[in-house]
C-alpha cells in the first residue's frame, strides 16, 4: 500500500543512515492520500481497509470508535507527531525524522490510533517528504511491535501479504514476531519460501522468543544459500537467543529460553566453519548474545577441526565466562 | 597567536646572516666543523632545526625522509583579517604576520661568481600549481610573487647571484584536498648558476646547480587525550550544561592551567559542537625546538537547514579565520554526506606501536560510511593514518564517540581505551535488584524529547525485553569493535575500561539501530587530568547514584590506573539530559576543544613516503 515508487529497498545492502542530506533537507512535498470521510471504505497508510477481512475490519473499527469516544486525545496526539517535523528532528544529533520513541512513550493508548492510521484511515500527510512519510509509518510499526497487543495481529497479518516496500515488510514482520501468537507465527513461517517476504519473515521470527522459532530459524540457517542470507539468519538467531531478553521475560520462561539458546548455539557453531566475512561477523555477534554455559556446551560438542576457528569460538566462550564470573 | 613566530625570523635570518659572516644574534655559529658550505646553494631548513644556516648544506637537500628535508605550510589562515585565507590571494598579506607562514629559502651569496653570471630558480611542474613562491625585497621590505603554476622559473641577475636572494614559499592547498589533485605534497626547487651559457662549476657543485626538496605539512587531528588542550568550547544554549562544563574546566584549570571555556554566541543554530568541525593543526619546525603553524578547522559538509548559513564552513569563515587559524574544505560538494560525516564519528586513537605499526602522533579512527574524499584526505596525510575504520553502522547516530574514548593511564602504553558497556550496566542493575533495590527509580524528574516522563525503576528496566535485547545487541557490536582494537593496537584486556551505558533500539529503513538509553557516560570530554561526564541520573544505591559510583570507581580511582599518576582522574558531571542526551548525544558531542601548537608533534620524523634517496 505504501507507494512502490517511493521504495527504499531497505535491508542489509542499503544503509539508511547514509541519507543524502540534500535530498532530506530539500524534501519534495507530496500528497500521499486524500483524507476520507467513510471509514468503511477508507485506506490506511499501510493497507486498504478492504485488505482486512470484513469481520476483522469491523472489529477494529468498533474498537477504534470506542476509544475515540473515551480518549480522543490519543488520536489527536497520533495525528500530531512531532518527530516528523523538520524543526524538531533537525535538532537531533542525527537529524532524520523518527517517531517510534514518541509513540512508544504513549504506551498502550497509541495502539488503536496507530492501527487506524495504518490500515483504516490514513492521516493527512500533505507536505511530508519521502523520508518523513517513511519515518511516520516505520515509527508506527515499531510502536505496534513493542506493544505486543493481540488486537494488532489481524491487521498486521493482513498487511504482511499486501505489496509493500521491503522496509515496511520488515516492520510488519517485526510486529508479527514480537506478538508471536500462533497465527502470526504461522504467517511468518509460511512466508519463508516467499522470495519477496523471506528476509522480512526471518527478521520477524528473530523477534519471536520461542523454541519453535529457534528450531525454524536454525533449520533455515543450515539451508542458507548465500553468505548474505546466512548473515541475516545469524542476526535473527542472535536476537532470538538474547539471554538478557530471556531473563527479562521472567522465571517462568527460563527453561524455554535455555532450550532455545541451546538449539541456536548448536546451529551457529555448526555453521560457523562455512562462514566468511559479514556472515562470520554476524555469527560471532549472535553467539555473543547467548549465555556462557550453553555456548560452552555447544562449542565443546561441535568443535571445528580448523584450529583457528576453534580458537575464535573459544575466545567468545572465554569472554562470556569472564563476564559471568565477574 | 599560538606560538611566538617572531623567533623564527630572528632564528632564520640571523642564522642565515651568521652563515654569511655577520653577528650571531642567537649565539649559534651556524655551521659545524664538518660542514662545508656550498658556493651555489639553495638554503632551506633541511636539517629541521628551525634555522637556515650552513648546517643545512651538511645534508643532501634533494632527499626528503624521516631524518631530513625541509617543510612548508599551506597558508590557510587569515593574517590580515580580511576574512579571506592568505593563500587565496597572490600577495603576502602582512609582513609582520603572514610572512611568518612562509618557509624561507635563501640562495647563498656567491661573491666569487664570474662576471656576467646569472641564476635561475625553478620549481617542478607537478608541484607548481599548488605552491607560490615570493621574493623579499630587503630594501623595500616587501614581498613579490615570483613563482607559481603560471611561472615556474625565476631569473636572477648577476647582482642577485652575488648578493643572494631571500624567498618564501607557501602551499595553496593540503595534500588530499579535492583541489590538490594528485599532488603528493613535495616540491623540488632547483637553482642553477650559469655564465657564458654554461653552468658554473664549483668544487661542491660541479654541475653548477643545487636542489632542495620540500614537503607541505600534513594536517594533524586533535584527539581526546591530546595533552595540550587549553580551551573547551560549546555552542550550547543550556545554562545547566554550561554550569557542568564550567565546573569541569575549573577543575582542569586548577590541575594545570590555563584552561578556559569559550561560550560561542554566534553559532547558527547547531548545538552539536563536536560534530560541527574537527580541530587540527599544520606544523613546521621552528627555532629552539618550537614549531610554527596554524590551527586548521575541518568542517562537516552539511548544516541543519538547507540554508548556506547553516554550513559549518561559513561559521568557520566568520568566526575562526584569523591569524594562525583557518580552515580547509575536504568535501567536494556542500550538503553531501550523512551523519557519519559529523566529527563525533572521527576521532584519534592515542599514540601506539604494535609490532611494525607505529603511530607516534596517534591514528585517526572513524566509522565506516564517511565520504570517500574524507577518507582519502585522512590517508593522504600519512602521519596519523591509514585510518582505523570500525563498524559504527549499527548505531542510530553512527558515531565512534558513542562507544569509545581514550584516557591517559599510568601504564607502559600511557593510555587506556574506555568503552560503553551495556554488560556492566545490566550487571549493576541485577546486583542492585538482588539487594532488594528493584523499585529504585532512575532518570528521576527527567523527560524525553516528547515530554514523556523518563522515570523508570530498576525492575522495569530489567523486565523490558526489547531494551535488554537492544542492550545486548549493542554489547555484541561493541565486543566486535574491541576485538578489532585489540588486533590493531595490541591492547590487552586490562587496557580496556568499561563504563555503564544501556542502549535502546530505534527503527530506520527496515532495521533496528542502537543509541544510548541511559546517558552515555563514555561520551565524555577530558582536559588535563579531569573528565567531564554526562550525569547518568542512575538509581540511588547506598545513598549515591549507582552509575556515578561505578564511573567514579573506574575513572576516578587507582582501580584501573587511569590518569597520569595512575590514581584516577578528577571526575566531574554535567547535566546534559535535556539538550543532548534525549536528542541522542552527550558531553563530547556538545563540546569541542583546542590548544596551542604542540611542539612535540614532529610529524616529519614519522612520514612513510619519502622522496629522493631513501635512508
Amino acid at each position: 500500500m505504501v507507494d512502490e515508487h517511493e521504495d527504499d529497498p531497505g535491508g542489509d545492502e542499503v544503509n539508511p543512515l547514509k541519507l543524502n542530506l540534500s535530498s532530506l533537507l530539500g524534501g519534495i512535498a507530496f500528497v500521499f492520500l486524500a483524507s476520507v470521510s467513510s471509514l468503511a471504505n477508507a485506506d490506511g497508510l499501510l493497507a486498504r481497509g478492504s485488505d482486512l477481512g470484513a469481520a476483522d475490519r469491523a472489529k477494529l473499527a468498533s474498537l477504534v470508535a470506542r476509544q475515540r469516544r473515551t480518549d480522543p486525545a490519543s488520536f489527536a496526539a497520533v495525528r500530531d507527531l512531532q518527530g516528523i517535523r523538520p524543526e524538531v528532528y533537525r535538532e537531533r544529533r542525527n537529524p532524520i525524522p523518527e517517531v517510534g520513541r514518541e509513540l512508544q512513550h504513549m504506551g498502550g493508548k497509541a495502539l488503536l490510533p496507530v492501527l487506524e492510521a495504518l490500515v483504516l484511515d490514513a492521516p493527512r500527510v500533505d507536505g511530508l517528504s519521502t523520508e518523513e512519510r517513511q519515518a511516520l509509518v516505520e515509527g508506527m510499526l515499531s510502536a505496534v511491535a513493542r506493544l505486543r497487543d493481540a488486537r494488532a495481529s489481524a491487521p498486521m497479518r493482513a498487511a504482511f501479504v499486501t505489496t509493500q516496500p521491503e522496509w515496511a515488510s520488515r516492520g510488519i514482520a517485526t510486529a508479527l514476531g514480537k506478538l508471536c501468537d500462533a497465527a502470526s507465527f504461522e504467517r511468518l513461517t509460511g512466508s519463508l519460501r516467499d522470495g519477496a517476504r523471506r528476509g522480512a519473515a526471518i527478521d520477524g521470527l528473530g523477534e519471536c522468543r520461542t523454541v519453535d522459532a529457534a528450531r525454524t530459524l536454525s533449520a533455515e540457517l543450515a539451508r542458507a544459500t548465500s553468505a548474505e542470507e546466512s548473515a541475516a539468519i545469524a542476526r535473527a538467531l542472535g536476537n532470538l537467543g538474547a539471554s538478557w531478553a530471556w531473563r527479562a521475560l521472567g522465571a517462568s520462561r527460563q527453561a524455554e529460553g535455555k532450550e532455545a539458546r541451546a538449539i541456536i548455539a548448536t546451529a551457529l557453531v555448526r555453521s560457523y566453519p562455512e562462514t566468511r566475512g559479514e556472515s562470520r561477523v554476524r555469527h560471532r555477534a549472535a553467539l555473543a548474545m547467548l549465555d556462557a554455559s550453553g555456548l560452552r556446551v555447544a562449542v565443546d560438542a561441535n568443535r571445528p577441526s580448523d584450529a583457528s576457528l576453534a580458537r575464535e569460538l573459544d575466545e567468545l566462550v572465554r569472554v562470556a565466562e569472564k563476564r559471568r564470573a565477574r | 597567536m599560538k606560538v611566538a613566530k617572531f623567533g623564527w625570523l630572528l632564528g632564520g635570518v640571523a642564522a642565515f646572516v651568521v652563515g654569511c659572516g655577520s653577528d650571531d644574534e642567537t649565539g649559534s655559529t651556524g655551521s659545524g666543523p664538518d660542514v662545508k658550505p656550498k658556493a651555489i646553494s639553495l638554503l632551506v631548513d633541511a636539517n629541521r632545526d628551525g634555522l637556515i644556516n650552513d648546517l643545512d648544506d651538511g645534508v643532501d637537500k634533494s632527499v626528503w625522509d624521516r631524518t631530513q628535508g625541509a617543510t612548508f605550510l599551506a597558508n590557510l589562515d587569515d593574517d590580515d583579517l580580511d576574512k579571506v585565507r592568505d593563500f587565496e590571494d597572490e600577495i603576502v598579506n602582512d609582513a609582520d604576520t603572514d610572512a611568518y607562514d612562509l618557509a624561507r629559502i635563501f640562495t647563498r651569496p656567491f661573491a666569487e661568481a664570474p662576471a656576467g653570471a646569472t641564476g635561475k630558480i625553478a620549481i617542478d611542474a607537478a608541484a607548481a600549481p599548488y605552491v607560490r613562491v615570493f621574493r623579499f625585497d630587503e630594501a623595500a621590505k616587501t614581498w613579490t610573487k615570483v613563482l607559481d603554476g603560471a611561472s615556474t622559473s625565476l631569473s636572477l641577475a648577476e647582482a642577485d647571484v652575488k648578493k643572494g636572494v631571500h624567498l618564501g614559499i607557501e602551499a595553496k592547498t593540503l595534500v588530499g584536498l579535492p583541489e590538490a589533485g594528485a599532488w603528493n605534497g613535495f616540491v623540488q626547487l632547483e637553482y642553477v648558476v650559469s655564465a657564458d651559457g654554461k653552468p658554473v662549476a664549483t668544487e661542491a657543485n660541479p654541475d653548477g646547480r643545487d636542489v632542495a626538496r620540500m614537503r607541505v605539512a600534513p594536517w594533524m587531528m586533535v584527539g581526546n587525550s591530546t595533552p595540550h588542550i587549553d580551551t573547551v568550547f560549546s555552542a550550547t544554549t543550556s545554562a545547566v550544561f554550561v554550569k557542568g562544563i564550567d565546573a569541569g574546566v575549573a577543575a582542569a584549570n586548577a590541575q594545570k592551567g590555563p584552561v578556559g571555556y569559550w561560550q560561542i554566541k554566534n553559532w547558527p543554530g547547531d548545538q552539536w559542537t563536536e560534530d560541527y568541525f574537527q580541530t587540527g593543526y599544520t606544523l613546521m619546525p621552528w627555532a629552539n625546538g618550537e614549531v610554527a603553524g596554524m590551527n586548521v578547522g575541518m568542517p562537516r559538509p552539511w548544516g541543519r537547514s538547507e540554508k548556506d548559513a547553516s554550513l559549518p564552513v561559513n561559521w568557520l569563515k566568520k568566526a575562526r579565520t584569523y591569524r594562525n587559524s583557518g580552515y580547509m574544505v575536504v568535501y567536494k560538494k556542500s550538503f553531501t554526506g550523512s551523519t557519519f560525516d559529523s566529527h563525533g564519528n572521527h576521532d584519534l586513537v592515542p599514540p601506539y606501536t604494535n609490532g611494525a605499526a607505529s603511530y607516534p602522533y596517534g591514528r585517526i579512527i572513524h566509522g565506516d560510511g564517511i565520504l570517500d574524499e574524507t577518507k582519502a584526505f585522512y590517508d593522504a596525510q600519512e602521519v596519523q593514518g591509514p585510518s582505523l575504520v570500525v563498524d559504527t553502522n549499527w548505531l542510530y547516530v553512527g558515531h565512534v564517540d558513542e562507544v569509545f574514548t581514550y584516557l591517559t593511564a599510568k601504564t607502559p602504553r600511557g593510555w587506556k581505551l574506555v568503552i560503553a558497556s551495556a554488560n556492566l550496566a545490566v550487571e549493576l542493575l541485577e546486583q542492585w535488584q538482588k539487594k532488594g533495590l528493584g523499585a529504585e527509580k532512575m532518570f528521576i524528574g527527567k523527560r524525553w524529547a516528547d515530554n514523556a516522563d523518563a522515570t523508570v525503576s530498576i525492575d522495569e528496566v530489567l523486565a523490558d525485553e526489547d531494551l535488554m535485547a537492544a542492550s545486548q545487541a549493542a554489547q555484541a557490536n561493541i565486543d566486535a569493535m574491541v576485538v578489532q582494537m585489540k588486533q590493531e593496537v595490541g591492547l590487552t584486556d586490562d587496557e580496556i575500561v568499561e563504563v555503564p551505558v544501556l542502549f535502546m533500539s530505534v527503527r530506520d529503513g527496515g532495521k533496528d539501530y542502537n543509541v544510548a538509553y541511559s546517558p552515555g557516560v563514555v561520551n565524555l570530554r577530558s582536559v588535563n587530568q579531569t573528565v567531564i561526564v554526562a550525569d547518568p541520573f542512575g538509581p540511588k544505591v547506598d545513598g549515591k547514584d549507582g552509575f556515578k559510583a561505578s564511573v567514579d570507581e573506574s575513572l576516578g580511582t587507582d582501580k584501573f590506573a587511569i590518569g597520569a599518576e595512575g590514581k584516577g582522574m578528577q571526575v566531574t558531571y554535567a547535566d546534559d539530559w535535556d539538550f543532548y542526551h534525549r536528542l541522542d548525544g552527550e558531553v563530547h558531542c556538545g563540546t569541542n576543544f583546542d590548544g596551542p601548537l604542540p611542539a612535540s608533534w614532529q610529524w616529519w620524523t614519522s612520514m612513510k613516503t619519502t622522496q629522493g634517496v631513501t635512508k
